[in-house]
């Protein structure tokens, strides 16, 4: 049994490592275009499409003005930032303004998301907003706590089943 | 070596057809119409709502209610009630009231032709074509965020439900072609609830009239096809109509509660077509995000070099690329199932059971991560964008039931932060890799007598499983990264 363990030991660790890999090239900072600032308002343009935003990561001053100009490249989405009240519904190939709003928040790191279910990878279209320079959020270690779980309980359960026990009881 | 097929030892649990007020509900011949009518009102409001409403789909009733309320009900209701939606579906009910020409008696007479179905397609491949379908709609077109194609969908499957029964003998519809009825029926083998035979013996050698499946002159014998009082041994194609519960002349029907999922291990004669099915399901809900999230931007530049672009959604290069990515991801998944399966022959060092019939067995297994990521991605959703609920409901009061009217700004209504949204969903989805790992071993134990082997088959699928898992957590963390 030892050489398929090892054959299984290692398909699982090249598969999960080329899930890591994958999700952190995703999750790669996109940088910001060339904002413009008119009248004290800073318009930021955001290119929505299934299933991510460009940029991912926008940069605000605690305090300043901004304007966000949300186009979608393909399907129906929305643009959301429930800490400023903001929900733009984006119709295909089409500019939404958002009213100017003041960024009267701590400085922090905010989610945005998109708010229409607009298919499998929906859960996954999610951007963020940093407010000023906030230290690293806990919460980018919530993926690793998890998959050290799930591998965990695999192999608990693995050991279990060793022991002898019967699931039939 | 193999051990004795069967189906092990019965499952605990009370038969709530022994609590007479029930009893006599569900004996009621016109118990089926009454409980649809409730559903096929609301049906009808979202068909209103779709078809002439106003066309955000935040602010439309019928979208917001079907692809939010609706699937997650659904999804709730796989792992309590079984098929419990194919009881109240207006739309497979209307195949069978124009066959029938009747709400709920029983007529001697038929509009229906009742031929059989063709052999080549007594199977799940062309429902589980027709999901991939559905689940491509959604992608390429955004299916779920429109009005007018969700309407398309309702009135699509409607008219094919009558038509089809209208030319083929019992529910064909729902058997063989509804695009969901694949899926349903996977995702309810892991249900609470089962309707089963009481006792095998009464069946067998008191019942010459087999009622249960051919009817008499009372009753319609199982819309299904099914035979509850013989091979019937998961909720597959039990679609909890009631009929052999009223048929039986031996009330020798149960309907009772067991352990979740014990269908999944505990089936007799495990189907490769259903397998198969199992496995795309999987793939869809695991594989698939990561292959699109990954592969669609650059796929799609790579052919618009190629083909001609449209304006979105009708975007071609985006099309094709949705397209190819579909048939990368689901032959990913059928190649993972097979590889680890065929792994796991080669750990047993037997020549039998063959990597094919281990995957037809250890497929089914891996359902409940496919259950348990569905509702994870639909936790977020919710619990993200709770506010379109309250204005859509908001939206149809104000014009009811056309839907016309948008009552101002959207509501946005924070329930939970993404870390705490995250936790959540961990735990879904580690709930159903420890669902899968227990019935991969439950399996492995049913195919192979000597413990060793047992594990040593299990140990491939659980890697597998392991891989699954991680996919769903890091294509929900991405976020949060």
């Amino acid at each position: 049994m030892a050489r398929p363990l090892g054959l299984t030991v290692a398909a699982v660790a090249a598969l999960g490592a080329a899930v890591v890999w994958a999700a952190y090239g995703l999750a790669g900072v996109i940088p910001a275009g060339d904002d413009v600032t008119r009248d004290g308002v800073r318009q930021v343009t955001i290119h929505g499409h299934a299933w991510g935003f460009s940029p991912n990561v926008i940069r605000v001053a605690p305090g300043e003005t901004v304007q966000f100009i949300v186009r979608s490249e393909d399907l129906r989405h929305g643009f959301s930032i429930n800490e400023l009240g903001l929900n733009l519904p984006l119709a295909p190939g089409r500019d939404t303004r958002s009213p100017a709003v003041k960024v009267d928040l701590p400085e922090g790191i905010y989610p945005i998301h998109c708010s229409v279910f607009c298919g499998i990878g929906h859960p996954s279209m999610k951007a963020r907003l940093v407010v000023g320079t906030p230290p690293p959020a806990p919460s980018s270690r919530l993926p690793w706590i998890a998959s050290l779980l799930s591998a965990a309980a695999a192999v608990g359960f693995g050991a279990w089943a060793r022991a002898g026990r019967s699931a039939r009881g | 070596m193999r051990r004795p097929t069967g189906a092990g030892p019965r499952a605990p649990g009370g038969d709530i057809l022994r609590w007479a007020p029930i009893r006599r509900l569900v004996g009621l011949r016109a118990f089926q119409f009454l409980v649809i009518l409730p559903t096929a009102a609301v049906v009808g409001v979202i068909l209103l709502s779709t078809a002439v409403g106003i066309e955000h789909p935040s602010f439309n009733f019928g979208t917001v209610f079907t692809w939010v309320v609706w699937w997650g009900a659904l999804l709730l209701s796989f792992v309590v009630l079984g098929r419990a939606w194919c009881l109240v579906c207006p739309l497979g009910a209307l195949g069978e009231w124009v066959q029938r020409l009747s709400f709920w008696r029983r007529v001697p007479y038929t509009a229906g032709y009742h031929f059989r179905w063709p052999k080549p397609l007594r199977n799940m491949g062309l429902a589980t074509a027709l999901f991939i379908v559905f689940v491509w709609l959604d992608n390429g077109y955004g299916m779920s965020n429109s009005p007018r194609m969700t309407a398309g969908l309702i009135v699509v499957i409607a008219l094919g439900a009558a038509w089809i029964n209208l030319f083929f003998e019992r529910r064909a519809f729902c058997r063989y072609v509804c695009p969901l009825t694949a899926f349903i029926g996977l995702c309810s083998l892991f249900s609470a609830m089962e309707l089963r035979r009481r006792e095998a013996a009464t069946c067998r050698s008191r019942c010459a009239t087999k009622d249960c499946f051919r009817g008499n002159d009372r009753q319609y014998g199982c819309p299904m096809g099914e035979f509850p009082g013989g091979a019937m041994d998961t909720n597959l194609h039990c679609i909890l109509c009631t009929e052999c519960i009223k048929g039986c002349p031996h009330d020798n029907i149960a309907l009772r509660f067991r352990p979740p999922g014990r269908d999944l291990w505990a089936m007799r004669r495990p189907q490769a077509d259903g397998a198969v099915a199992a496995a795309v399901i999987v793939g869809l809900t695991t594989v698939l995000p990561l292959v699109l999230l990954v592969l669609l931007p650059g796929l799609r530049r790579a052919l618009a070099g190629v083909l001609p672009a449209g304006a979105p959604p009708n975007d071609f290069p985006r099309l094709a690329a949705v397209g190819l990515l579909f048939a990368l991801g689901i032959g990913l998944s059928l190649g993972l199932v097979w590889g680890f399966s065929a792994l796991a022959r080669l750990s047993t060092r037997q020549a039998a059971p063959t990597a094919g019939a281990l995957f037809a067995s250890f497929a089914y297994a891996l359902i409940p991560m496919a259950l348990f990521k569905m509702m994870a991605d639909l936790l977020d959703h919710a619990l993200r964008t709770w506010g379109p609920l309250v204005d859509a409901t908001r939206a149809l009061a104000l014009d009811f039931p056309l839907n016309r009217v948008v009552p101002g700004r959207v509501t946005v209504i924070h329930l939970l932060g993404p870390g705490s949204v995250y936790t959540l969903q961990s735990a879904l989805v580690l709930g159903g890799l420890v669902w899968s790992l227990y019935a991969l071993w439950r399996i492995s134990e049913r195919l192979f007598v000597d413990r060793r082997t047992a594990l040593a088959a299990w140990v491939p699928m659980a890697g597998l499983s392991l891989v699954l898992t991680l996919m769903s957590l890091w294509t929900l963390g991405i976020g949060l990264l």
